[in-house]
């Protein structure tokens, strides 16, 4: 049918116009990251002498010729990388974790109510500017100043929220049945939690936990903030475009760099998003 | 379910978040809430708690400010362009991509691909995009309008250097929307799509009568939660254009970071937050409500 | 092609990685009956339903509706409609729009829609509900307008994958009556799967019995219960369960004898042999139904009463026979009590006599 084909050439189109439209910054990071210190500022899409120095800055700084540019010490990514990933995830953890069970008694036994729900989301209308002050000062009488620990509770306790209530959109559209007939059957309603609920909701687990870890994995304002020594990822690669000196094409490099593990979670957990759960036991 | 909420539901539903929320932001926030009655700033040389009260005046000094209304008011039309944008786009991708295309895994991994990266970033990104020297000029406008495009000043036009904003958001955000939504669509049942077809529907129908409707309520979470988001708009806005030229570009977070650390005016800055939420919390609250009427 | 045959499945294989579902399955079905598949779980008979409906391709083979060839033809354009097990309502939409929705995507008028549904939610006893929304319908309502939402649409064959498992006993009965009715009066083909063999027995005009993919017995329900080919269908269909025995076959004068391990069994009296003649020495797993056995003073083989059972208007009576437990129907007023030393006769000309290897009948009536 002609209508059908009209169409479908249509949603081509807008796929692949949308997938050059994502790609163009990234290709332009790419070949930004791999140009040396004099072609920073030129249009060209490719480096007309493509060097490795960016890279290099990364995990050896003083190798790097384009450190000599730069007057601030830096140290290799390697550290404020893996302190980054256990930050998120220990984050992603508790904010998932919690965010489930509330979301199942909002969604059951409405327990906690809409109001308590609709106050998490304060946690997300505040401005971050005029909290950082008022944490600093928490902070530093609870000695969580610089502290991996301190960024992880700030980070679930400011996204929990999301993940109450995309849990909550997913545990909703669970038929509420074969709940009660696992219940009646005798089940505990712990188990019925984990043999029933869990499992269907795993798009849900897995849509609110990769937000969580985005979240956490890119966050800049409070880890700036907070943090002195210990420095996450997102910090680092701000440092190499300060008032002192703009490394862009570090930062490009870094930027990069710092993308590849929460790509590699996106692209893993897409096999739990494709569920579509079907009603009931498959049968012969 | 049953009436009665068994025990260890109700505690692990809500003694954690209490635990979590309360130890962690109650504290803070009521100093904050403090911090907007007094009279302090860290240039003052003595401790915040010894600082003067201040009684309502920070918030009366904020209803005649202009430069924190027209901040203001330029938030609320950023947040309802891009939103909008963000939704239609995302919905639109998330419609084609349910569809059983080949290589769809690494197609939907490069479509997320800019919640990877720090706004910040994005935003460095995007300002050496629209430079004189960047890549739009240059490259893209070049082959429309010739040699002239190398004249446009983005981030020296107010509305220009809007446009930027707009971009860097809405590419930045749209996956978020995208995601959301396909993962939603993803978890309609197959038997209810099955019977539609049995029944003769096209794949059009299915996605706008079954698949649709049933995310509805997940929608609803997309739409506010990206929309508080954006509100926020932070980032963009202080890499690209610096709240510029002038102030014409400012968005309230930008003017309320200013406040804080540029001038050190913390109480004022507490206050106008304060506010802030508030306004936030009232217009959600109506708008939670309208679109959950709709049932 | 006759046009008599509305469906006709030509060689239809489907495999699922390495499991063959469905294999080499082949039959036809007739305008305006109702045919039944029936196996056990896993036999392949919903995958072979959802190939006809279109909703899963076929590795091999061919599927004719009414003589044209929709084996390559998506679900939508296929002129069938599928009830579902779990019957599928969709939750967001009202009873009415539930049944409307085939109609509307027929882009009928809004009038022709309305006298359509009505029309339906009458025959049904939906018309109370017309306004309730999908998601809160009892189980029954759900099955009522999963059914009414395919007859609305006028399919030429109406598919129904096992949809009264998920029912309360008690309304099973009730609502297995109402479908065949309703069959009747409409005249529309159904083809019905169950792993109930009652069920089938008592609905079909027709039924095809499926074991591991393989199509193993068609016929009518006379047919498959009279004459099973395999000892599987002999005792999957029947109720209660036939009644077998192992051993070896002789004939001693006219007697049919039946040797199990230790004891020999007179099976029969004045048989005639030239029927059993090439069976003598075989290994065999007699099989009668209780109903083909009877007590009697001049019986065969002797036993003890061990349990009685009152079954509706019948009793059951299970008698021990050495290792052996033989079930057979009594009146309920015959006066047999537990303990009781008794005689046993079988009906010679309802005994099937199956290979003990193979399980093939090896007695053709």
């Amino acid at each position: 049918m002609v209508r059908n084909y009209i169409s479908n050439i249509l949603l081509w189109l807008i796929l692949v116009v949308a997938i050059i439209w994502t790609l163009i910054p990234v290709i332009w990071m790419i070949s930004l990251s791999f140009k040396p210190y004099g072609e920073w500022r030129t249009p060209s899409l490719l480096p007309q002498k493509p060097t490795l120095d960016n890279y290099i800055m990364l995990f050896w700084p003083k190798s790097a010729s384009v450190f000599i540019a730069y007057t601030a010490l830096l140290e290799p990514i390697t550290d404020s990388l893996i302190r980054s990933l256990i930050v998120s995830v220990l984050a992603t953890l508790i904010a998932v974790i919690i965010g489930f069970f509330t979301a199942y008694g909002a969604s059951r036994y409405n327990s906690p109510g809409p109001f308590t729900l609709f106050f998490t989301l304060l946690t997300r209308m505040l401005p971050p500017a005029t909290f950082v002050t008022p944490i600093v000062i928490y902070y530093t009488t609870l000695n969580l100043l610089d502290n991996i620990i301190g960024l992880v509770l700030l980070y679930s306790a400011t996204t929990v929220t999301y993940a109450i209530w995309i849990l909550k959109g997913f545990i909703d559209a669970i038929p509420v049945e074969w709940e009660e007939a696992a219940l009646i059957e005798g089940a505990k309603p712990l188990q019925v939690i984990f043999r029933v609920v869990i499992p269907l909701a795993r798009p849900g687990l897995v849509v609110s936990g990769l937000f969580v870890f985005l979240m956490s994995w890119t966050e800049l304002l409070f880890a700036l903030v907070l943090t002195r020594i210990n420095i996450t990822l997102p910090v680092q690669i701000s440092m190499y475009v300060t008032a002192v000196g703009a490394l862009w094409g570090v930062q490009a490099a870094a930027a990069l760099l710092g993308s590849l593990i929460p790509m590699i979670v996106g692209y893993l957990i897409q096999r739990h998003l494709i569920t579509g759960f079907t009603f009931g036991l498959v049968r012969g | 379910m049953p009436e009665k909420i068994p025990r260890s539901v109700a505690v692990l539903s809500s003694v954690p978040l209490n635990l979590l929320l309360n130890g962690v932001l109650i504290i803070p926030f009521i100093i904050m809430i403090y911090l907007a009655f007094i009279k302090w700033s860290p240039l003052m040389g003595i401790e915040w708690w010894r600082a003067p009260f201040a009684g309502i005046s920070n918030f009366q000094r904020a209803f005649s400010d202009s430069r924190f209304i027209d901040s203001l008011g330029r938030t609320v039309l950023f947040t309802a362009i891009v939103v909008p944008l963000e939704f239609f786009i995302g919905l639109i991708l998330a419609y084609i991509l349910q569809k059983p295309i080949k290589g769809r895994k690494y197609l939907i991994s490069i479509l997320i691909y800019p919640l990877m990266l720090p706004p910040v970033v994005v935003a460095t990104v995007f300002y050496l995009f629209f430079q004189p020297y960047g890549p739009v000029n240059n490259i893209f406008l070049r082959y429309i309008m010739g040699p002239s495009a190398l004249d446009i000043y983005w981030f020296l036009n107010p509305s220009l250097a809007f446009i930027t904003i707009i971009i860097a958001d809405v590419w930045q955000w749209t996956p978020f929307m995208f995601l959301i939504l396909y993962s939603g669509l993803s978890a309609v049942p197959r038997r209810l799509v099955e019977a539609a077809e049995v029944l003769g529907a096209s794949g059009w129908t299915i996605f706008w009568r079954i698949r649709l409707p049933l995310i509805r309520q997940l929608i609803m979470v997309a739409l506010i939660l990206r929309s508080l988001e954006a509100f926020k708009v932070f980032d963009y806005i202080y890499v690209m254009t610096g709240g510029g030229p002038g102030t014409s570009t400012e968005s309230v977070s930008l003017y309320i970071y200013r406040l804080a650390i540029l001038y050190s005016d913390i109480s004022y800055a507490a206050a106008v937050s304060l506010i802030v939420l508030v306004i936030i919390l009232l217009v959600s609250r109506f708008a939670i409500r309208f679109l959950l009427e709709r049932r | 092609m006759s046009n008599k045959i509305i469906l006709r499945l030509e060689n239809i294989t489907k495999r699922f990685g390495s499991v063959v579902a469905v294999d080499n399955i082949s039959f036809d079905v007739y305008r305006g009956e109702l045919f039944t598949l029936l196996g056990p779980s896993g036999c392949g008979k919903t995958t072979t339903l959802r190939i006809i409906a279109g909703l899963e391709s076929p590795d091999a083979g061919k599927v004719y509706i009414d003589n044209v060839d929709v084996t390559e033809k998506p679900a939508r354009e296929r002129d069938v409609c599928l009830v579902f097990q779990e019957y599928a309502v969709f939750p967001h939409m009202s009873v009415f729009d539930n049944i409307a929705f085939g109609l509307k995507i027929r882009r009928l008028s809004k009038q022709d829609i309305k006298k359509k549904v009505m029309e339906v939610a009458d025959l049904l006893e939906l018309s109370d509900h017309l306004n309730t929304k999908g998601g809160r319908l009892g189980l029954s309502e759900q099955q009522k307008v999963a059914i009414a939402r395919c007859l609305v649409v006028e399919p030429k064959i109406l598919l129904l994958d096992e949809p009264l498992t998920l029912a309360d006993a008690r309304v099973r009965e009730r609502m297995r009556r109402e479908l065949k009715k309703l069959q009747k009066d409409l005249g529309i083909t159904m083809i019905y799967v169950t792993h109930d063999q009652l069920e089938a027995l008592m609905l079909s005009d027709r039924m095809a019995v499926m074991r591991s993919g393989k199509l193993i017995q068609l016929g009518s329900p006379e047919e498959i219960y009279d004459n099973p080919n395999e000892l599987f269908i002999a005792t999957f269909v029947g109720s209660p369960t036939i009644n077998l025995l192992e051993g070896v076959l002789d004939i001693e004068k006219d007697q049919l004898i039946l040797t199990t391990d230790a004891r020999k069994y007179v099976i029969g009296r004045h048989i005639n042999t030239a029927i059993y003649q090439h069976l003598t020495g075989s290994e065999v797993i007699l099989g009668f139904r209780p109903e083909d056995v009877k007590i009697s003073l001049d019986g065969t083989i002797e036993g003890v009463i061990k349990f009685i059972e009152v079954a509706g208007d019948k009793k059951i009576v299970h008698v021990k026979i050495d290792d052996h437990e033989i079930r057979l129907l009594a009146d309920l007023l015959d006066p047999f009590v537990e303990g009781q030393n008794v005689k046993i006769n079988i009906n010679m000309s309802k005994l099937h006599i199956f290979d003990k290897k193979t399980g093939r009948k090896i007695l053709k009536r």
